[in-house]
């Protein structure tokens, strides 16, 4: 039962906060920690507790009705959540007092909705719920996007919305030609019978659901939208944006793909559809002054380079792959909430103002997120790019290896900019208060980092563990279907 | 010491002491001790040393790695600590250019790493030469070229050395010995690395060290501030070692000017700091007349500078020599005369160097109240004075330590009988009887000099000197040589030769690159319109490339 | 007797080095229809210079720096066998070779650098510019034609390539002693590349500060200086010597030819002779050391 605990908690809570935002004037943020805490203590508890590679099949009215499969990889993807999110919430906890969000309750009720729907998308194992939670998702995203509901805010908000609506048309589209072709909504129901469809309904199948979640996996040339959306949300907003929410519709895509098509047939076309994304978004990058969509462009790389590193479809580049994702989710939120530290005294983004901040403790814990970022060794963002490039190498595709090389040396070059501007020996005017909460979050989010880039080991077992269970098929289908 | 990891049993990890691993971690050794030796002298942060340490230990990370991927670890690792290291001092320009160049050696030693574990599976260097015989022909090329644009970045090979003048110029002074004598060595080590283990790789190494040596040379020549100059001439020297790693038995004639090199950039660095720190002037042109004010600074510099030139009888001749000879026994004759060329055209650099700093006349008034430098300068110039002094008399003193690298590497040991000669096929050279002599014969000179019992006295007016029957004053600008060389640049060959033309082509690339950044930024732009048509642009090619 | 015989060949060699400057200044004053100064004058003025009393020394590297010059020629001199045959007058030769012999050419002339740059003479200073700014082409053709020749012999020992020779190097190899001579001329500071010292018209060059005692210890050198250098080219190129006789012919035929050659040409510029010997004899030098070495 406790798969649907993840889902039914945050939702529950969500829709509670009206009432417990009564309690008390801060009795919102700290029930919030309680309930993230729990979530994530109940993750923790299940991986000590199952050291098989299925954790839980929920199944409620079976083979029409919800359900869910909590497997080694669903719940790696859920820790990761649940971890951010309570790190999330502790860090609205602490900066709560200077830069209280008008409307808490409302935004508590979005942020949980946001939250279930990304652990729903990864859990479920019905290509109908994963429409729901991805519009859920969607919804609750395009509102916390405008949530500030400046100019740019309402922008981002708007387009948000509406390349959201196109990408759910074509999920949909697809979901309604499996469904005439298939008759079942089940996800392994349908792995076992979409080899036998005719060639051309595959194709067309494949391309609508590769184009719905195209828009949601910041592809190439699907990706125009991020940009705008990360510069108008706060900055708060976008580190879940980039920790969480796109990681929750990475994994589902590659998830349906590897059960559609274990075959690989569009293989080469991913992997290089992954390597001209990286290259463009980190060109397009290199001249960005402003500081969010720096940084989105940097997602958008990084996005990219998992979406490289999943469709390899083979172990070891999926290991990569979820070390990627760690690592950048981790970077990523630390990079944002730096940002969101920032943000409190003033709403300017511009590069420049990283030569007036006086703050050293920010500035190093930055350092810290970018090389992590930029794949230095004793950094888990390391570990990450080298078991990718490595498997790359050993599968012979050197065009794509020089390819991600590039693109990283590209971003290299503007993170490099950016420290130059953050070591700018001149007189610092702007003070940052950080309070000692907060450094302690980066302080633990930094070490994390660090940690996991040295004893990789630590780890790798279980992201192997993960990637094997994510790949194989077939015992997903006998999971669900029975023999 | 081999262990595995990631708990991934592909990927074997290996650390070994070698003796050619033991040479440069004594290299190390020596560099950091000299460099900390002086450190007491500017008042540094915390920070400086933390980082300072973390690159020693990423230096023996790189020495006592055997495998690639620790030692790429260790090069990534040194890179971004000398980052840090050097944004104590460096503009922000100088720190970016760094980087960059250092992200692009590492990354290509990166790919060139993972083209090596492909075909074997293995990171270890006993695996190497293997794995490189599995590749196919291009992909040899393709490995060969990305390791060695890693290992020319780090060593500051013509074309590639855009960012190491400026971060040698603005770098602390107390990091400049080091940068010079330690982190261009970790170039070098890749390069015997490469050459002992994989390829030799003749003809790209020889046309490479030989421009480098002449292009380095020249523009050395052409440099006011003391830190560029000896910056070039740390790119020059590197470069006759690269010349002569391109032929069979160059490997001990590379270790031998390897060492020579480390001892004599520790002792020019530290006594140009000495200098910095006394007078706070970099440039040439604003120093003069020191001598009497700093003698003991002024003979080190003169035995740097003898060392560095290659004269006998010091270390410098002995290194030299092993170098020429080993080229002569290749047959690269005309390579033996560019490199000869070059070593004869690093006279002039050497003596500006000189006469620019403690010749001529001082230019400003307040280098008169100067005194000598402190003895925290000195002792390490002691030290490494006497070390080049010491091989120079005894230049076969080393040869028993090389050799023992070099049956390591399977390569043809060096002839050694007793440690007063070096002996080659081609001819002998006595580094004892032409010290002894030098010494004797200048010694019995002077002494008959004395004898003739001059009078001269030190002129008490500094103007009195031989000026076309006029006589000077304060304002005849006389500390004139110290552009010397600046003339030239009229000869049309070596105008051609010191053309800044890596300037032009990095400028030219970041340019380009900027330009097509901005194109590709208009798909982000935020126009709705234009993305949805271009979203559609591509599936439709997409769709007529999946039909197909 | 290894003394002995060290003392014997700088008597020569500063007897003998004295009489050809004599010599050399009758010689050009013929060409120029003067009587020019008896034979031994420039010995007699050494000999006088060393006995005058000078008033200004530059402090104590002004003071080194002729010693080291001095010793710089000696040692040279003793580099250099005077006969490649029998056993005598080989001096150290044997403990040295023929590019620890290159680089000593260049020792005295860094002592003389460093006394110039002490004593803060700018026209001093400017000969010494000039002086190793030619330095490096001058050599460069010189390199050439040794390293060719050291290939062709086998051996980089002055003894050796002296012996080796059945025929006469400057006639086997004609192409290199053409390149070497050029050089040769600009090392013996002869027109059309004596710039450096531009003796007589240019108050200018090394010399500009040296007086008395000084200017005699650079006279005494150069005397010695050379007849070392003309030693190493009789050895390289003209088949080496066994006797006084055929070297003293050899070397003076040598001399002869180089002054002849002084007088005839005017004077290059700096860049002028830089760029000229760039570019004619390397070129002649680099054919004739693949002409050479072909096989």
């Amino acid at each position: 039962m406790s798969s649907t605990l993840f889902i039914a908690l945050p939702l529950l809570f969500g829709f509670a906060t009206p009432l417990l935002s009564r309690l008390g004037k801060n009795a919102l943020a700290y029930t919030s920690v309680l309930m993230q805490l729990s979530l994530l203590g109940l993750a923790l508890s299940l991986l000590l507790a199952h050291s098989s590679t299925t954790v839980e099949l929920i199944s409620i009215a079976a083979p029409l009705g919800i359900s869910f499969v909590l497997s080694t990889a669903s719940l790696l993807m859920v820790l990761l959540f649940t971890l951010l999110m309570t790190l999330f919430s502790l860090y609205y906890l602490f900066q709560r007092r200077a830069n209280a969000y008008a409307n808490e309750s409302k935004f508590f009720t979005l942020l949980n909705m946001l939250l279930a729907a990304s652990i729903g998308l990864v859990l479920s194992s019905d290509i109908f719920n994963i429409y729901v939670f991805f519009e859920i998702a969607g919804i609750s995203a395009y509102i916390l996007s405008a949530y500030s509901k400046t100019a740019l805010a309402l922008e981002s908000g708007l387009k948000y919305l509406l390349t959201g609506a196109v990408a759910s048309i074509f999920l949909l589209f697809a979901i309604v030609l499996i469904y005439l072709h298939v008759g079942s909504l089940n996800l392994a129901v349908i792995a076992e019978q979409f080899q036998l469809l005719p060639y051309n309904v595959k194709l067309l199948i494949s391309l609508l659901l590769l184009i719905g979640f195209g828009f949601k996996v910041e592809v190439f040339p699907l990706n125009f939208w991020v940009t705008d959306v990360y510069q108008g949300s706060t900055s708060l907003v976008n580190a879940l944006f980039s920790g969480i929410v796109v990681k929750a519709y990475l994994f589902v895509f590659f998830h349906i793909l590897y059960l559609f098509l274990p075959q690989g047939e569009f293989t080469l076309f991913l992997l290089y559809l992954g390597g001209v994304s990286m290259l463009v978004a980190e060109v397009a990058g290199l001249r960005q002054t402003n500081l969010k969509r720096l940084f989105a462009y940097s997602s958008l790389g990084q996005v990219a380079l998992i979406f490289v590193a999943f469709a390899m479809q083979n172990i070891q580049a999926v290991q990569a792959a979820f070390f990627i994702v760690i690592a950048h989710s981790l970077a990523k939120f630390m990079l944002f909430l730096a940002l969101a530290s920032l943000e409190k005294t003033e709403q300017n983004m511009h590069i420049d103002r990283l030569k007036q901040i006086d703050s050293p403790f920010l500035m190093v814990m930055m350092f810290l997120a970018m090389l992590s970022l930029l794949g230095i060794p004793l950094f888990v963002g390391f570990v990450g790019k080298f078991l990718l490039l490595k498997s790359l190498a050993v599968e012979g595709m050197l065009t794509l290896l020089v390819m991600v090389v590039v693109a990283s040396f590209i971003e290299a070059i503007y993170y490099f900019k950016l420290m130059g501007y953050m070591l700018h020996k001149g007189t610092r005017s702007e003070k940052v208060e950080v309070s000692l909460g907060e450094k302690m979050i980066f302080v633990s989010l930094g070490l994390s980092l660090l940690l996991l880039g040295v004893f990789p080991m630590s780890i790798a077992g279980f992201l192997q563990n993960a990637a094997e269970v994510l790949l194989d098929q077939t015992a997903y289908i006998t999971l669900l279907v029975g023999g | 010491m081999e262990f595995s990891l990631y708990g991934l049993s592909d990927i074997v990890l290996s650390l070994k002491v070698t003796a050619l691993a033991n040479f440069f971690a004594l290299l190390i050794v020596l560099s950091t001790l000299t460099v900390l030796f002086i450190a007491p002298n500017y008042r540094l942060k915390r920070s400086f040393y933390l980082l300072f340490t973390l690159l020693v230990a990423s230096l023996f990370l790189i020495v006592y790695a055997h495998d690639y991927l620790l030692f790429f670890i260790g090069w990534e690792v040194m890179s971004i600590s000398t980052y840090f290291l050097l944004s104590f001092t460096l503009s922000k320009e100088a720190l970016h250019k760094y980087i960059l160049f250092a992200m692009a050696s590492a990354l290509s030693l990166f790919v060139a790493i993972l083209l090596l574990y492909s075909t074997q599976h293995s990171f270890l260097y006993e695996d190497a030469k293997q794995s490189y015989l599995a590749m196919s022909d291009g992909v040899q090329q393709l490995f060969t070229l990305f390791m060695l644009i890693a290992i020319f970045i780090k060593l500051g090979t013509i074309g590639f050395h855009y960012w190491l003048v400026d971060a040698y110029e603005e770098s602390h002074n107390l990091f400049t010995p080091f940068l010079s004598a330690m982190l261009s060595k970790m170039g070098l080590y890749a390069l015997i690395l490469f050459v002992a283990n994989i390829t030799q790789a003749t003809y790209v190494l020889a046309v490479m060290g030989l421009l480098t040596t002449i292009i380095a040379t020249f523009k050395a020549i052409e440099q006011e501030s003391i830190k560029r100059l000896l910056a070039y001439s740390s790119i020059a020297q590197l470069g006759y070692i690269v010349t002569v790693l391109s032929v069979a038995d160059g490997m001990g004639g590379a270790l031998y000017h390897a060492l020579i090199h480390t001892l004599v950039k520790l002792l020019l660095f530290i006594n140009i700091a000495g200098v910095i720190y006394v007078t706070q002037k970099e440039k040439l042109s604003d120093l003069g007349g020191l001598i009497y004010k700093l003698p003991q600074s002024f003979v080190f510099l003169l035995i740097g500078i003898i060392v560095l030139a290659g004269m006998p009888p010091l270390g410098g001749f002995a290194s030299k020599f092993m170098i020429y000879t080993a080229l002569l026994d290749a047959k690269y004759l005309l390579l033996l005369a560019g490199v000869m060329f070059s070593s004869a055209s690093a006279f002039i650099y050497v003596y500006k160097l000189i006469y620019g700093i403690y010749l001529g006349h001082p230019t400003h008034k307040n280098l008169e109240e100067v005194k000598e430098v402190p003895w925290t300068f000195l002792a390490p110039q002691y030290l490494l004075a006497s070390l080049l002094v010491i091989i120079g008399t005894f230049p076969g003193l080393v040869i028993p330590y090389i050799n023992r690298i070099l049956g390591e590497l399977n390569l043809t040991l060096l002839s050694f009988e007793t440690i007063q000669t070096l002996i080659t096929s081609y001819a002998q050279y006595n580094g004892f009887v032409v010290m002894g002599a030098f010494g004797g014969i200048f010694v019995l000179v002077l002494m008959m000099f004395m004898l003739l019992r001059s009078k001269a006295k030190k002129p008490k007016n500094r103007f009195d000197i031989a000026y076309c029957a006029e006589e000077p004053n304060e304002a005849t600008h006389l500390h004139y040589g110290y552009s010397m060389g600046q003339e030239l640049k009229r000869v049309g060959l070596i105008h051609l030769i010191a053309k800044n033309s890596s300037k032009y082509f990095y400028d030219f690339l970041a340019k380009q690159m900027q330009y097509f950044s901005e194109v590709v930024r208009k798909i982000y732009s935020g126009n709705l319109l234009l993305n949805f048509n271009i979203a559609v642009l591509f599936l439709i090619i997409l769709l007529l490339w999946s039909l197909k | 007797m290894i003394l002995f015989d060290l003392l014997f060949m700088l008597l020569v060699a500063y007897i003998t080095g004295f009489l050809y400057y004599g010599l050399y200044r009758n010689i050009t004053a013929r060409f120029q229809r003067r009587l020019g100064p008896p034979v031994w004058q420039s010995f007699l003025d050494s000999i006088k210079f060393f006995s005058k009393e000078e008033s200004i020394s530059h402090g104590w590297m002004f003071y080194l720096g002729p010693v080291i010059m001095m010793s710089g020629a000696i040692m040279t001199l003793f580099f250099i066998p005077l006969f490649h045959t029998g056993e005598s007058f080989k001096g150290l030769s044997s403990y040295g070779n023929l590019f620890l012999v290159l680089y000593l050419l260049v020792l005295g002339a860094l002592g003389n650098a460093l006394a110039v740059g002490a004593s803060g003479n700018p026209f001093g200073v400017m000969g010494v510019t000039r002086g190793l700014s030619r330095l490096f082409a001058l050599e460069l053709p010189f390199y050439i034609s040794v390293i060719a020749l050291i290939s062709v012999s086998g051996s980089a020992d002055i003894v050796c390539i002296a012996a080796s020779q059945t025929e006469w190097n400057a006639f086997a190899y004609p192409l290199l002693f053409i390149a070497a001579l050029f050089s040769f001329v600009g090392m013996m500071g002869q027109a059309p590349f004596d710039v450096v010292g531009a003796p007589v018209e240019v108050y200018s060059g090394p010399a500009s500060e040296f007086s008395g005692k000084f200017l005699a210890l650079l006279m005494s050198q150069s005397a010695i200086f050379t007849f070392a250098k003309l030693v190493l080219m009789v050895h390289l190129f003209l088949g080496g010597a066994s006797g006084f006789v055929e070297l003293l012919a050899k070397s003076f035929g040598l001399f002869l030819f180089v002054i002849a050659f002084g007088a005839m040409y005017g004077r290059f510029k700096t860049p002028q002779s830089i760029d000229f010997l760039l570019k004619v004899p390397t070129s002649i030098a680099i054919v004739g050391l693949i002409l050479a070495t072909w096989s």
